[in-house]
């Protein structure tokens, strides 16, 4: 399996994670799970996945900044941000420009997810 | 009604009373005066009647004493005793008579009048001329017992008067006192002829004497004069009520009698004559009835006085009460003005002030008036504005207290409703993915199974939208502006919508694009579409979306064939929590309201069809 593009997975409901996870993977591609944006982070170095889907609400870091960690290692990094209420209008502006493939709103449907993989893997 | 009107007409009525009084008094008083006026004119008429009486009475008895002197006597008993010695007495008074008748040159009337008896009586006419500055006598002659001139001393006279009638009654009776007469002179005057006598009482001659009008009235035009001076008029009638003299001319030639002729019917007495409206003559008048052996011509002296010149004292007397009453009245619109300029002015100041204060504004301030009791009130309404704006900003200090308070309050609950919905998302996202597994887990016969997982996915969109209708309602982040294409908005709302089958929803076939935030407008949409959608319900229907630009502004309307908006709720359907759905939030058209206003525009409804309607700037401003 170990041809299979790599999706990392960052959220901080455990729940959430495991179940997308769990889908993702039966999409057959391989899938790296992390808890927060630090994680997220530094499994982004270790792995170096070719889509990361990451929830922006997190603790530790959040999603926006760890996005912009992953932007300062790879600049070709491909990173989905699954938004919820209250974005921050700054770092959101600031992704924007820094080539953010998609945002994603929760609570999303799974076929969301599939059509964006799908076109960006 | 103003104070100063009141105060005017009060004090105009006063002085109106008081004319009105002075008025009527001027009447009763006049009917008094009239009176007495009439009375007294009565008592002077008669008055200057016996003095005229009087003085003809003296006149008669002065001619008549010269008439006695024994000078006359001895005269005419020498002439007596010649013309007895005369044979044919008739023959020679013809003779006598046709000699002075034609002028022929006769030594009988240049004897006469050469006469030492006519120079005696010429020297005492001249002397009453000298007295009296006029001709008394226009006439003086003496016959003797056969009627012929033994001496004349004026005028002209016949020789012979013994065939005159006065000549016979003269010689008769003792006295003749004719008529008053135009004679030769061109004057009128009165013929006097006296009987003369010897002591034995046998009968001489006689003696006659024509007087003038200016010597017999010489006196009473004196007294006329003065009561003429005192505005009335002094007339004389003779005995036919013929005017003799008036107002200084002496006999006016007047040959019928006065007009009022009629109305002369005692010896004395007085009336009123009539005379034009307002104008009426006072008449008194007083008959002659001689005085000592004088009887009297019938004579009538009359008094006239025109009411007018009667009244003139009272006139003024009337008149300067109404000018006093005028002054007053006159007196009273200026005091009227004044009390208006120190009192209405200052009481409609307070009152223009009351009514400001009533409207709320309480920033005013009154100028203290100089009139003590207004000034006080002045004062205490200063007092009253001041407590009342110190009373209406606690008041709004208290309020603003309580808003904030309150606001504080439903931030809070924003707050906490924001997080609820966004901690929900989370477990929810586990839920739909958990669903999603077991449905791809599950055989795919199993109906069973599946028709289980489509109620749970559809429970599940049923909380999401609600999640995200009360997040959309608290969010008030900024708007995103970009080129908004609506066509775009339109597609996109439509797409995250399951629109059933039997709803059809028709879109404008023209785009506009306007510079907005396309997910704030498409929550709009998404919003009214979705409410036309349940409005419609399991009927056959249409949602009607048009376009068009209208003044500069884009104008959206969207139109469903649904029942419509129940009135009860019209009036509120933009506020928050109003639903007629039983799984609504009520949040919905609020949402729609807020973003739409956040852009600059309005948003409206009407019914019949259900229309909502809106307008957009193109540029948001």
């Amino acid at each position: 399996m170990s041809s299979n593009k790599t999706i990392l997975l960052v959220d901080d409901d455990i729940d959430l994670l495991e179940n997308m996870a769990f889908l993702i993977k039966r999409m057959g591609y391989d899938v790296v799970t992390a808890e927060n944006g630090e994680e997220a982070v530094s499994k982004y170095r270790e792995i170096k996945p070719n889509l990361t889907v990451m929830d922006i609400k997190m603790p530790k870091m959040d999603g926006f900044d760890a996005f912009f960690k992953i932007k300062q290692q790879d600049g070709n990094a491909k990173v989905i941000l699954i938004t919820a209420y209250m974005v921050d209008q700054e770092k959101y502006q600031k992704a924007q420009n820094m080539s953010l493939i998609a945002t994603i709103n929760k609570p999303f449907t799974f076929d969301d997810i599939e059509d964006l993989i799908r076109q960006h893997v | 009604m103003k104070i100063a009107y009141i105060l005017v007409s009060s004090m105009a009525v006063l002085f109106l009373i008081y004319a009105i009084h002075a008025y009527l008094t001027f009447e009763v008083n006049l009917q008094e005066v009239k009176e007495a006026v009439s009375l007294r004119n009565e008592a002077q008429a008669n008055n200057i009647m016996q003095g005229l009486d009087k003085f003809i009475d003296e006149r008669i008895t002065d001619i008549r004493k010269i008439s006695n002197s024994k000078r006359i006597l001895d005269i005419l008993s020498d002439s007596n005793r010649e013309f007895s010695q005369i044979k044919d007495l008739e023959s020679f008074l013809e003779q006598k008579e046709s000699e002075i008748e034609f002028g022929q040159p006769n030594t009988t009337s240049d004897e006469i009048e050469e006469g030492e008896l006519s120079k005696n009586l010429r020297d005492t006419i001249t002397f009453y001329k000298d007295t009296y500055g006029y001709d008394v006598v226009e006439e003086l002659f003496v016959t003797n017992r056969y009627g012929a001139n033994i001496a004349w001393s004026a005028g002209k006279s016949d020789y012979v008067q013994s065939d005159e009638e006065w000549w016979q009654a003269t010689k008769d009776r003792g006295a003749y006192v004719g008529k008053l007469e135009k004679q030769d002179y061109q004057r009128y005057s009165i013929p006097l002829a006296f009987r003369i006598s010897n002591e034995q009482g046998d009968f001489l001659g006689v003696m006659r004497v024509v007087v003038s009008i200016d010597a017999i009235l010489h006196e009473f035009v004196g007294e006329a004069e003065v009561i003429e001076a005192a505005s009335k008029q002094v007339i004389l009638l003779d005995e036919n009520d013929r005017i003799i003299y008036s107002s200084g001319t002496k006999f006016e030639s007047s040959s019928q009698p006065v007009a009022y002729f009629d109305k002369i019917v005692a010896d004395n007495g007085h009336f009123e004559l009539p005379n034009g409206i307002e104008e009426s003559t006072f008449v008194s008048y007083s008959r002659s009835i001689g005085y000592g052996n004088f009887q009297g011509f019938g004579w009538t002296s009359v008094i006239e006085q025109s009411r007018s010149s009667l009244v003139t004292e009272f006139l003024d007397q009337r008149n300067s009460i109404l000018f006093v009453s005028v002054l007053g009245m006159v007196a009273s619109i200026i005091i009227g003005i004044l009390v208006s300029f120190s009192v209405s002015r200052p009481l409609q100041k307070l009152s223009d002030m009351a009514s400001r204060l009533s409207q709320g504004s309480f920033e005013i301030q009154i100028k203290k008036s100089r009139i003590y009791e207004i000034g006080v009130i002045d004062e205490s309404f200063n007092d009253m504005a001041r407590s009342l704006r110190k009373l209406i900003e606690t008041e709004r200090e208290l309020v603003k207290t309580r808003i904030r308070v309150k606001n504080e309050r439903l931030i809070a609950i924003g707050q906490l409703a924001a997080s609820m919905a966004h901690d929900l998302k989370n477990p929810l996202a586990t839920i739909r993915s958990s669903a999603e597994i077991i449905k791809r887990n599950s055989k795919t016969d199993d109906n069973e199974l599946t028709e289980v997982i489509a109620r749970m996915d559809r429970a599940i969109d049923r909380i999401a939208h609600q999640i995200e209708d009360v997040l959309n309602f608290v969010r008030t982040t900024p708007l995103d502006i970009s080129d908004v294409s609506m066509q775009s908005v339109f597609q996109s709302s439509i797409k995250s919508l399951e629109i059933p089958q039997n709803i059809s929803i028709e879109l404008p076939r023209i785009d506009f694009t306007i510079r907005g935030d396309f997910r704030k407008l498409e929550v709009v949409f998404i919003n009214l579409i979705l409410n036309a959608v349940q409005a419609i319900g399991k009927d056959q229907g249409k949602i009607i979306i048009r376009m068009i630009k209208e003044n500069g502004d884009l104008k959206i309307n969207v139109e469903d064939t649904g029942p419509g908006i129940p009135n009860e709720i019209f009036p509120k359907i933009f506020d928050p929590l109003i639903t007629t759905k039983e799984r609504g939030t009520g949040l919905g058209l609020s949402t729609c309201k807020n973003i739409i206003e956040q852009h600059g525009g309005t948003i409206s409804a009407k019914n019949t069809p259900t229309t909502f309607i809106m307008r957009l700037p193109e540029n948001v401003i």
